[in-house]
């Protein structure tokens, strides 16, 4: 049941991207729900646990959109791994933690976006349409950490999403 | 342990190699997608097309209600600028069939300025009776009018002054039972009297001799020899004839050439210049 919902989370996080969002954005751009339950998985079982889930998130969504496969992959498996190293130092039922992985996670990935569109492309100019992006989606992905984490934060601790032991 | 983190290390970077050739790969229009990228897209197109399906629908219930709306508050605008323009329109009409009878009024009196000295009046009420035909006039003694003045129309008689106030004046109608009138039929001439039935559309003209030629569809108009009604005035037109059942006399009825329930406004004859 944990893996389906783990798998579903980031087909269902496209799904709702590309109709329901995408109705409603935020100067200008929807939201990146893939990257927050990537963050909050990173945050929640570490940086190993994190990049894999994120490398498969971000391929699957790579696969879908179909150009520059692998961008989302790489750029979710960084973002996971740097998020991933304050898993042990952070007091997780904090609600602030949910933002501040949705927060940080957009910041740190559309960075590391920009990065590898540079090296893949060597297109100076994705710069520009990157960062005028970060700023709406972070707000949005921000928004919407806040009652996603409490959600999932409770389902990892007594819900679908707790590991067997 | 440290030679594993190497070999993630290692295996990593070869991974972010190999991605970074990936995206440059992909980064251009390419002729065919992979089976993979196929399958996930074929695995959202239900869900995606039940969403836009569910969406148009959504926005068509949207626009058809918004339609709907503004078709209401155009219609409830049409209306009342429907109601405004038949009001106006209404009060256009009443002057343009005021100007008519004025103009018409104003006509008769340029023509019977040698004969009359006509004052106009406007009919302000009349008898709430069934039994009782008058009518109140607008002008009274204060305006000259005297009792037993004569109430005429460009169509014809209309009745006399009965009572005077002030300011108004009570006019009895020739269609009244207790008015009398000297006429003849302007045809034959011969002569009688109109009385009144009490009826609004029929007169009485009676004293016709036997053998006087009277027919129906002669005008009747005022004989001049009352000491009241002045001479020439039409009365109105006969519509049939009765002989007596002594025979020596007949009598007729009288279509009369005014609309008693129709006058709004009469000339009061001043002076008969004629007599």
């Amino acid at each position: 049941m944990r893996l389906l919902i783990l798998c579903l989370l980031p087909y269902m996080s496209i799904f709702l991207e590309s109709t329901f969002f995408a109705r409603y954005p935020v100067l200008g751009v929807g939201p990146d729900l893939v990257l927050v339950f990537v963050a909050f998985y990173a945050i929640i079982y570490g940086s190993g646990k994190g990049a894999g889930y994120g490398f498969l998130c971000g391929l699957f969504k790579d696969l879908y959109l179909g150009r520059f496969i692998g961008l989302n992959a790489v750029s979710l498996t960084l973002t996971a791994l740097l998020l991933g190293w304050w898993e042990v130092k952070l007091f997780k039922e904090n609600v602030l933690v949910g933002l501040m992985a949705g927060v940080l996670g957009t910041v740190v990935n559309s960075i590391l976006v920009l990065l590898l569109m540079l090296a893949g492309t060597g297109d100076p100019d994705i710069a520009k349409t990157i960062f005028a992006g970060m700023v709406g989606q972070t707000a949005y992905n921000g928004l919407l950490s806040v009652p996603l984490y409490i959600w999932y934060y409770k389902s990892s601790r007594s819900g679908v999403l707790r590991l067997s032991r | 342990m440290s030679f594993f983190r190497n070999r993630m290390f290692w295996a990593g970077m070869l991974l972010l190699v190999l991605m970074i050739g990936l995206i440059r790969y992909t980064a251009t229009e390419r002729h065919d997608i992979t089976i993979a990228e196929k399958m996930i897209r074929d695995l959202y197109t239900p869900l995606q097309s039940g969403v836009n399906g569910f969406q148009g629908l959504i926005d068509r219930w949207g626009r058809i209600i918004g339609t709907r709306q503004s078709l209401v508050d155009e219609n409830q605008r049409l209306r009342s600028e429907l109601n405004r323009l038949q009001q106006e329109r209404q009060v256009l009409l009443e002057y343009r069939y005021e100007n008519d009878r004025l103009r018409e009024m104003l006509d008769f009196k340029r023509k019977n300025t040698e004969n009359y000295r006509l004052h106009p009046a406007e009919v302000i009420a009349r008898s709430p009776e069934l039994w009782y035909k008058t009518l109140t006039i607008d002008q009274g003694e204060r305006d000259g009018i005297t009792r037993n003045m004569v109430a005429i129309t460009p169509q014809g008689l209309v009745g006399r002054v009965t009572a005077v106030s002030a300011h108004t004046s009570e006019v009895l109608l020739i269609s009244d039972r207790e008015s009398a009138v000297g006429v003849l039929v302007q045809q034959s001439r011969t002569q009688g009297l109109v009385e009144g039935l009490g009826d609004r559309n029929t007169l009485k003209m009676v004293n016709i001799p036997y053998d006087a030629e009277v027919r129906p569809g002669q005008v009747v108009v005022t004989s001049g020899l009352s000491e009241i009604f002045p001479r020439g005035i039409r009365v109105g037109k006969i519509t049939r004839i009765i002989t007596q059942p002594n025979g020596l006399l007949k009598y007729a009825f009288i279509q009369p050439a005014v609309d008693f329930d129709k006058l709004e406004e009469v000339f009061i004859v001043f002076q008969d210049l004629a007599r």
